[in-house]
């Protein structure tokens, strides 16, 4: 009985083609947009706290948590304050410090941050899954003016090995004062990573220290300083201030006495945040924009059932006779019920199957471009548990929209019998 | 006419729509015999379908008994009535008989789908669903073997009617109930068409019940009633 129903299902299905598809079709688009946008938020957000991995303090002077974190590793806005140097040697020294990566920001090159570092930086710093930065070309700095390029930046403006790049005075496109008289050498260029990185110019501590050389002002003062003049040992280039620095510990268990001790550090005001507590608190004020799309592509998703249903009975209006008909061939009232509530259940089955089938497809095609703009790599999964337990709920939702067209034309059976309308 | 011949009897039988209105129908004693067949006529309007409804068990009366073949379908569930009604009739309307989505053999064999009973009947004569839906359409005067791939909704509506005739009559059910069949039919078409429908109800001893409001068509009918007559409420 069941298969025979079924049979019917498709053959009635097969018959009305048109309005069937079209149906299904802004069903899976209604799908394929749910599961997308579930989708790229999830990797998102993965990426977003895979921005940093292994670092287990940034300390920069006092502020608030969140933007120190925003200007040290996304390079959005500015220090309110800088670190001195001999608190940056003191507390790295510390015997429970494992490593320390000090950066100094501040510069830059044709709107990309200039990050001045150690070349500790390439050693430890670590995002995603604790990978480390890795060199498609060249390497590290090892000459007072040499200059290491993060993916976008090389792309971007074309660079390669032994280019020399001039530096500006400050962030921004127009009208910075340049550092003209000491253009740095591309001696490396970074894999992309999908950080801010990717989007930076690294140079050495002591070389920022000397194109500064007489800017203390803000403005060039002296400029007649030439490269050949100077030596990494030069006293004038030791560094003075940084802007923030990251750390690594020897044990986990001490990251919360050395953060107390940093934080209640007598020479200076010093904030030592953990980086997942401030990204998870970041990401709180940019997740509210995840959580809207995904209830508007909810929304799309149940205006579309109510889309199906408007067609459905649409079609019972016109289907009045055929139930009639199948009731004088000995379908009960309940058959006809269950031919309705499965040929919804179908529609949604198709609907859920070609919108999988359609954000496969999209994810393909778009996956290179959400790579190269955003840096955002998409992972072509299985559903996650949370997208199943969505198509469970979008089909349970088909078929319980589906029980008013079945119970209305199961009533109109009992009533009607086998007098047939037109 | 004993007992065991008797096929259909209708016993005080009244039913209305709703409550606080009059009866639609209502028969002190209606009875017919196997292989009888009965043209009931009557106005349109008058409650024929409903006495139709009322035979096959897709509607209950109010009051009285209606017994099918030794059955009484009051005492009867509403899966049984279903049952029944697909294993002991077989119907036709007036008009729009087909199923659209279905060709013109998986139509005639629909009753099978629905009914072990009218299935076992041709597996017994070992005759296979599509011969037997074969012969039935050539009896009924569609010989045109190309018919049978078209589909349906390009059938004329003599053709449709037959098809639907030969719906009614596969797996030789008890009864045969027929609702104005031939009044989209142009009057060659009628006659012609009812004496098919006789020859095949004869040949499986099939009772005919027949209601329409020409009464030109009784002609040949064992007994002609007119439902007003046997209808108490009007």
């Amino acid at each position: 009985m069941i298969t025979n129903l079924l049979q019917l299902v498709i053959k009635s299905l097969r018959f009305r083609k048109f309005t069937v598809g079209l149906t299904v079709f802004s069903l899976a688009l209604s799908v394929m947009l749910l599961l997308g946008v579930d989708t790229v938020r999830v990797q998102a957000k993965q990426n977003f706290v895979n921005t940093i991995s292994g670092t287990d303090l940034i300390v920069g002077a006092r502020s608030g948590s969140v933007q120190l974190l925003l200007y040290t590793i996304f390079h959005l806005g500015n220090a309110t304050n800088n670190v001195s140097w001999q608190s940056y040697t003191k507390i790295s020294s510390h015997p429970r410090i494992q490593w320390s990566i000090p950066i100094s920001l501040g510069d830059s090159h044709r709107g990309h941050r200039v990050i001045g570092t150690s070349s500790d930086f390439f050693q430890f710093y670590r995002h995603g899954k604790s990978q480390p930065v890795r060199f498609v070309n060249g390497n590290a700095f090892s000459n007072l003016f040499d200059a290491v390029l993060g993916a976008n930046v090389a792309r971007n403006l074309g660079y390669t090995l032994g280019d020399k790049i001039i530096l500006a005075h400050g962030m921004g496109n127009v009208n910075l004062a340049e550092h003209k008289n000491l253009p740095f050498t591309v001696t490396g260029i970074l894999a992309p990573t999908g950080t801010p990185i990717d989007d930076s110019v690294l140079i050495s501590l002591q070389s920022l220290e000397a194109v500064h050389i007489g800017w203390e002002q803000g403005v060039p003062t002296n400029v007649d300083i030439d490269a050949e003049s100077l030596t990494p040992q030069d006293p004038r280039l030791k560094p003075k201030l940084i802007t923030a620095f990251l750390l690594g510990l020897k044990s986990k268990h001490d990251i919360f006495n050395i953060q107390r001790a940093i934080n209640e550090y007598n020479k200076e005001p010093l904030l030592a945040i953990l980086p997942g507590v401030a990204l998870l608190e970041l990401w709180k004020v940019v997740g509210v924009i995840e959580k809207v799309l995904l209830v508007i592509a909810a929304f799309v998703v149940i205006s579309s059932l109510f889309g199906m249903l408007s067609i459905i009975l649409t079609n019972l209006a016109e289907r009045r006779r055929e139930i009639a008909v199948l009731r004088s061939v000995g379908a009960s009232p309940r058959a006809v019920f269950l031919l309705l509530v499965f040929e919804s259940g179908m529609l949604v089955i198709l609907g859920i199957l070609l919108g999988l089938l359609f954000l496969y497809l999209l994810l393909l095609l778009i996956n290179p471009i959400l790579h190269s703009s955003f840096g955002l790599m998409i992972e072509l999964t299985s559903p996650s548990l949370f997208q199943w337990l969505l198509l469970l709920l979008i089909l349970v939702g088909g078929l319980l929209i589906a029980l008013i067209p079945a119970r209305n034309a199961y009533k109109k059976t009992l009533q009607d019998g086998l007098t047939i309308r037109s | 006419m004993t007992e065991s011949a008797k096929c259909i009897h209708l016993s005080k039988v009244a039913f209305r729509w709703h409550e606080g209105i009059p009866n639609t129908v209502d028969i002190s004693n209606l009875r017919v015999s196997q292989g009888e067949t009965l043209f009931i006529y009557g106005p349109s309007g008058s409650g024929k379908t409903t006495l139709l409804n009322l035979i096959t068990g897709v509607l209950l009366p109010q009051q009285g008994k209606i017994g099918v073949l030794g059955n009484d379908l009051t005492k009867q569930k509403q899966a049984q009535r279903d049952r029944f009604r697909v294993d002991h009739f077989g119907i036709i309307f007036q008009q729009f008989n087909l199923i659209p989505y279905l060709n013109v053999i998986e139509n005639i064999t629909l009753p099978c789908k629905f009914s072990e009973r009218r299935k076992l009947r041709l597996e017994v004569e070992h005759k296979s669903q599509t011969d037997e839906s074969q012969r039935l359409l050539s009896a009924l005067g569609l010989t045109d073997s190309n018919l049978v791939q078209r589909n349906v909704t390009e059938l004329s509506t003599g053709q449709q009617q037959r098809v639907a005739a030969a719906r009614a009559l596969i797996g030789s059910p008890e009864i045969i109930i027929a609702d104005e069949p031939t009044s989209a039919l142009d009057a060659d078409a009628k006659q012609g068409f009812l004496s098919l429908l006789f020859q095949e109800t004869h040949k499986s001893n099939s009772s005919l019940i027949f209601v329409s409001h020409d009464r030109s068509l009784s002609g040949e009918f064992d007994r002609v009633v007119s439902f007003e007559e046997i209808n108490n409420s009007i």
